[in-house]
């Protein structure tokens, strides 16, 4: 569904990727794992055309999606979460869903609908009407994630969301992860650094793992967490 | 001083604010939402003035008529000027190299225009007196068109308020205001949004060109000192925050009116620029703007 091929990007004399090249299939769970600065956020940008890749090439569903604008790439259906979340801070919550569903509809009152499903689909239908800078950081990233969800996409970015969050919260966002897969058919691939939650709680299908920019280990979330490379790459030493 | 001074000033200082409070929403709402540094703004207010004295002196037609006319007009002028500026400037991604080309090709649009209407018009001011009769509004008196104008410039106000809070435009623009990279990976039509705000700027240039014409005198170089005050209404407001802009318009309008009656207008630039570098060392990012933390 998402391929990827020998994706280079550098900034300055730092090499951020090198090289990558890995494919997303339909309705698969995909964890993204690696030491801070290995180039997972970095993949991301380029995947979603924030950033455009010194070498290589994009494709979605058979298209080259390499050096489509930001817009263009979300209008096919490839739509993310940011680290850290990013929520337009003047809007109220369903103001920030909003926005995400004029796109599909170019009617204020169909985006709003569907803004309203999907909220009343997370159980935040409470908050719809609070300013975004009044929630809380588990309120902001489901907010986040609901914003994702109302662009119907087909593959989800997602960056760091369990960061910060108690073992309740990771749970309920777990469930939510795994409503989209099989609700919405969607393909999710997943940075995270709580790998206990890509493991346990959304058993994800596969994990990637990337070190200096460079794909490392890739496989069975099992094999990837045994494997030599990932550890020393996390640890920086082989035996424990 | 007698309690109908004090009202009197208080109409005038909200007429001028309201006009102000109009002129910087413009010019803000569009460097906040594009990074574009409009030098042209000013010369957009100064030709829909000439457009109005021209109607009503050659024409007769009323100044109100002309704001439609004039808005018309300009607007249309607009769609060159925003395609000449979305294929060198707004392709970039690069903020630095919008803010940068965008003032070095609009710099030399204003040039280009006032050399033009000097040339075509002269660069003697000129005015028009249209229903300047004198009206009393609860013991106070009023000339009234400028009663008016206030009207017109509330009812404006209220207008954009209804499109950038209630209407999906709105949204999209605040959102791209704010955070033009998320907008544009949330699909929004960035060109087209782009496009919005340049109407929505040349609209309220236009309608601040009437308005101005009606109580001041225009001159094909006026349009740079409603250049400057825009700016620096809408660095004082706050620079992306539209009501930020309309208060401090409003703060702008009580200054220039009380500074002109007490002091004198000689000083009225020099406190009003003092106040600019006391916000901007004080409150850099505006009276109602959001502070930003640079890593």
């Amino acid at each position: 569904m998402l391929e990827i091929r020998n994706i280079s990007k550098h900034f300055g004399g730092i090499k951020a990727l090198d090289n990558v090249t890995l494919s997303l299939n339909q309705n698969e769970i995909v964890g993204l794992i690696g030491p801070n600065g290995s180039g997972k956020t970095t993949l991301f940008n380029v995947i979603c055309g924030l950033l455009k890749p010194d070498k290589g090439h994009i494709f979605f569903n058979g298209k080259e999606i390499t050096n489509l604008s930001p817009e263009k790439i979300s209008r096919l259906g490839i739509s993310r979460t940011f680290q850290g979340t990013r929520l337009v801070e003047d809007l109220t919550v369903i103001e920030n869903i909003i926005i995400a569903t004029l796109p599909l509809t170019n009617s204020y009152d169909k985006a709003e609908e569907l803004a309203r499903t999907v909220i009343n689909k997370l159980g935040i239908e409470k908050i719809g009407e609070v300013k975004v800078t009044a929630l809380t950081h588990y309120e902001r990233k489901i907010v986040e994630l609901a914003r994702t969800i109302a662009c119907k996409p087909k593959v989800v970015l997602i960056d760091e969301i369990m960061a910060g969050l108690s073992e309740e919260e990771q749970q309920n966002i777990a469930e939510i992860m795994v409503w989209m897969k099989k609700e919405m058919n969607a393909t999710i691939f997943w940075i995270e650094h709580i790998i206990r939650a890509m493991i346990k709680l959304v058993k994800v299908d596969r994990i990637i793992a990337l070190e200096s920019g460079k794909l490392i280990a890739e496989g069975k979330p099992e094999e990837v967490i045994t494997n030599k490379n990932v550890i020393e790459a996390y640890l920086g030493i082989t035996n424990v | 001083m007698e309690i109908t001074n004090i009202f009197f000033i208080i109409f005038l200082s909200l007429q001028i604010g309201l006009i102000y409070g109009l002129i910087a929403l413009g010019f803000n709402l569009l460097y906040s939402s594009t990074r574009i540094i409009n030098i042209t703004y000013g010369d957009f207010i100064t030709l829909s003035g000439y457009i109005t004295f021209w109607l009503y002196s050659l024409y007769n037609i009323s100044p109100f008529l002309s704001l439609g006319i004039s808005s018309f007009f300009l607007i249309l002028f607009t769609l060159p000027f925003f395609y000449i500026l979305e294929k060198f400037v707004l392709s970039s991604k690069n903020i630095l190299y919008i803010e940068i080309w965008g003032v070095i090709i609009t710099f030399g649009f204003s040039i280009f225009l006032q050399g033009t209407m000097s040339y075509l018009w002269s660069a003697q001011s000129r005015s028009y007196a249209y229903l300047d009769n004198v009206i009393d509004f609860f013991g106070v008196s009023f000339l009234l068109n400028k009663f008016l104008t206030t009207i017109v410039a509330a009812l404006l106000i209220f207008l954009l308020y209804f499109l950038l809070f209630k209407t999906n435009i709105g949204i999209m623009l605040r959102g791209v205001i704010q955070d033009p990279e998320l907008a544009s990976n949330l699909g929004l039509n960035m060109r087209k949004i782009f496009l919005i705000a340049f109407i929505i700027s040349s609209f309220i240039a236009s309608i601040s060109g009437v308005l101005l014409s009606m109580s001041f005198e225009i001159n094909p170089f006026m349009g740079s000192i409603y250049l400057i005050l825009a700016f620096v209404i809408a660095v004082v407001g706050g620079i992306g925050n539209p009501l930020g802009s309309l208060i401090s318009g409003i703060l702008f309008g009580f200054v220039d009116v009380i500074i002109s009656y007490t002091i004198g207008p000689s000083l009225k630039f020099f406190i009003i620029y003092s106040l600019l570098l006391l916000i901007l060392i004080y409150r850099p990012w505006g009276l109602m703007g959001r502070g930003v933390r640079y890593a």
